[in-house]
């Protein structure tokens, strides 16, 4: 269920304004990229972009080496899911009513409730650790299991690639890390591409395999974090004078700012 | 919170408990309203009467009440309730916005004056149906156009919408003057709607067309119940936004025009179906069905009392959906001025 997406000689623009310039990037299949850099630098961009939510000025996305673009957005659908950043949840919502939303592009008006969707949106709340908070309205979760609701939504959309926008907004330190070791896991077990744009960059060293460090309307590193997140290049994205220590639990690189 | 499966061959649905009980309770709703609505009334009829007639064994008089008079003014009441609550469920859960139904934002509006123009025009009333349908048609394209700022707004449909919807009523009026004195009287119920003296032309009208657009209606439903999310969560669904947008919009005033051309406009049926149904079944929207329910029984009450409470003083059932309407508007307005305060 693997699929590939990569972008070539990717620019975007808001009116006047060049957002990403010449982008070529290729996602790692099966691993964890994060999307990291100082604010307004066109992450979001980029990731909304590779889910083709936003259409380049020029160049494109591909999907399986064809163009997001040119693809049926249902077919699409079946190979990429995005969680965008803002979302509101329609009131009285359940929680498995929002997970059976995910089975949207499998399904049909005639063919709403398989058994194959029962078998898949159970998984997807095992998943998350959610199965039992199934009946409950989403208002009434917390913060981090309307997140981790969202996030099984998006998995039994059973895509190969899960792009997620600052999935760790509005959370405390806790749910972070609680959201971040579910990505990692999936990614780990399932072999789940994830790309996902994230502000905390001792967060992203950590949870990731690949880093994309993006500033002034291009890629200015993309690697582990270890050739990612080193003094100089840390300089260089977010123009602050830091050390970096390896992490003394885990041994990823972690920035102190000076 | 129980919920049980239907699957039957490649055809598969997920039933809410609360939601099946609510539809049938409202279908026991509709048939007690429209039984005490055939039977009573200044000449009552009895059930044995009824079957009678339905037998074809009843006198002439009896046949004429129940045939010509009361049984068109049901159904054309009946199906113009389904009508109206189809159509303001679907709009109403496309600008996810329950102040944006169709008669609120002035597509109801423009059918009438599409209507009542017809009149003014040829002299007859047989291209009404023609005429609603393009005043709904030209009444939301107007207000899409001039609401449309890089994407529907839902908060500015609404404001222009009932702009919009004031404007086309005094439109409706200044046509009035153009009218005779005695087509006049006939023409006033596409002012506010009435379900006086129906005629099986109007039985017609709205079941020929609720058999075309009610299963589109449905099929519509699916779509729907992704587009209550915003824009970038639905296409990542893989939800083709536009079309969906243009299907449902399209079918919503098909439904607001047969049901204006049959009836009038009934104000605030389509508004109150909706939020009727939710908290009646406690679903997230959409459940069409409960809406057209809901939208049938308010339409049928307001029939009832219309002919019954103020007996004789033949106030147009309009007056009384907006009797009803008005204080679930308020109460609307209210939980969404609390709600932005939150």
């Amino acid at each position: 269920m693997t699929s590939s997406l990569a972008c070539e000689r990717l620019s975007v623009a808001f009116g006047a304004n060049q957002v990403l310039e010449n982008l070529d990037f290729a996602v790692a299949e099966g691993k964890v990229t994060s999307i990291v850099g100082p604010n307004a630098c066109g992450k979001s961009t980029l990731l909304r972009t590779l889910a083709r939510l936003l259409k380049p000025t020029s160049g494109t996305v591909a999907l399986n080496g064809q163009s997001i673009f040119e693809q049926p957005t249902r077919q699409v659908a079946r190979q990429l899911a995005i969680l965008p950043q803002s979302r509101q949840s329609p009131a009285g919502m359940r929680v498995h009513d929002l997970v059976l939303r995910g089975r949207t592009p499998h399904q049909s008006p005639l063919r709403q409730w398989s058994e194959n969707d029962a078998a898949i949106v159970a998984q997807a709340l095992a998943d998350v650790g959610l199965a039992q908070h199934a009946d409950r309205l989403l208002e009434e979760l917390s913060g981090g299991q309307r997140q981790r609701a969202w996030i099984a939504m998006a998995l039994a959309q059973q895509t190969g690639i899960l792009l997620l926008d600052e999935p760790t907004t509005f959370l405390d330190l806790p749910h972070q890390v609680e959201i971040l070791s579910l990505l990692s896991t999936l990614s780990r077990d399932k072999g789940q591409t994830i790309v996902m744009v994230l502000h905390d960059i001792n967060l992203a060293a950590r949870f990731s395999d690949y880093l994309v460090a993006l500033r002034d309307r291009g890629i200015l590193f993309h690697g582990t974090p270890e050739e990612v997140v080193t003094p100089q290049n840390i300089a260089a994205i977010y123009d602050i004078d830091g050390v970096v220590i390896a992490d003394p639990t885990h041994g990823t690189p972690h920035v102190i700012p000076r | 919170m129980t919920a049980s499966s239907l699957r039957w061959g490649p055809f598969s649905l997920r039933l809410r408990g609360r939601v099946v009980l609510t539809n049938l309770g409202l279908c026991a709703l509709i048939i007690l309203i429209m039984g005490i609505g055939i039977t009573t009334g200044s000449y009552p009829v009895d059930v044995a009467g009824i079957v009678r007639v339905l037998l074809a064994e009843g006198d002439d008089v009896l046949a004429m009440i129940v045939v010509d008079n009361r049984l068109p003014r049901l159904l054309t009441a009946l199906g113009v309730g389904l009508a109206f609550g189809l159509a303001g469920e679907m709009i109403q859960t496309l600008l996810r916005n329950p102040l944006a139904s169709p008669d609120v934002i002035g597509f109801s509006a423009g059918a009438s004056v599409g209507a009542i123009a017809t009149i003014v025009l040829t002299g007859t009333t047989w291209f009404i149906l023609p005429g609603a349908v393009s005043g709904g048609i030209a009444a939301a394209a107007l207000v899409l156009l001039l609401s449309w700022d890089r994407g529907l707004a839902a908060g500015g449909i609404v404001l222009i919408g009932i702009g919009v919807g004031l404007t086309l009523t005094v439109v409706s009026n200044l046509l009035m003057v153009r009218i005779d004195a005695s087509s006049a009287a006939d023409v006033a119920k596409w002012l506010v709607g009435s379900l006086n003296s129906r005629s099986w032309t109007d039985v017609g009208t709205v079941w020929i067309g609720l058999l075309i657009l009610a299963p589109l209606a449905f099929w519509q439903q699916f779509a729907l119940g992704r587009l209550i999310f915003q824009d970038d969560v639905a296409i990542g669904l893989g939800v083709p936004l536009n079309w969906h947008r243009i299907t449902v919009v399209t079918i919503a005033i098909g439904l607001v025009a047969i049901a204006v051309a049959a009836a009038g406009p009934l104000p605030f049926v389509a508004f109150v179906a909706g939020p009727i149904a939710h908290g009646l079944n406690g679903a997230t929207r959409p459940t069409l069905l409960s809406a057209a329910l809901v939208g049938a029984v308010v339409t049928l009450l307001a029939d009832l009392v219309a002919r019954s409470a103020l007996g004789g003083s033949a106030l147009p059932s309009g007056v009384f959906t907006a009797l009803v309407g008005a204080p679930v508007l308020l109460w609307v307005l209210l939980a969404q001025a609390r709600k932005q305060r939150l």
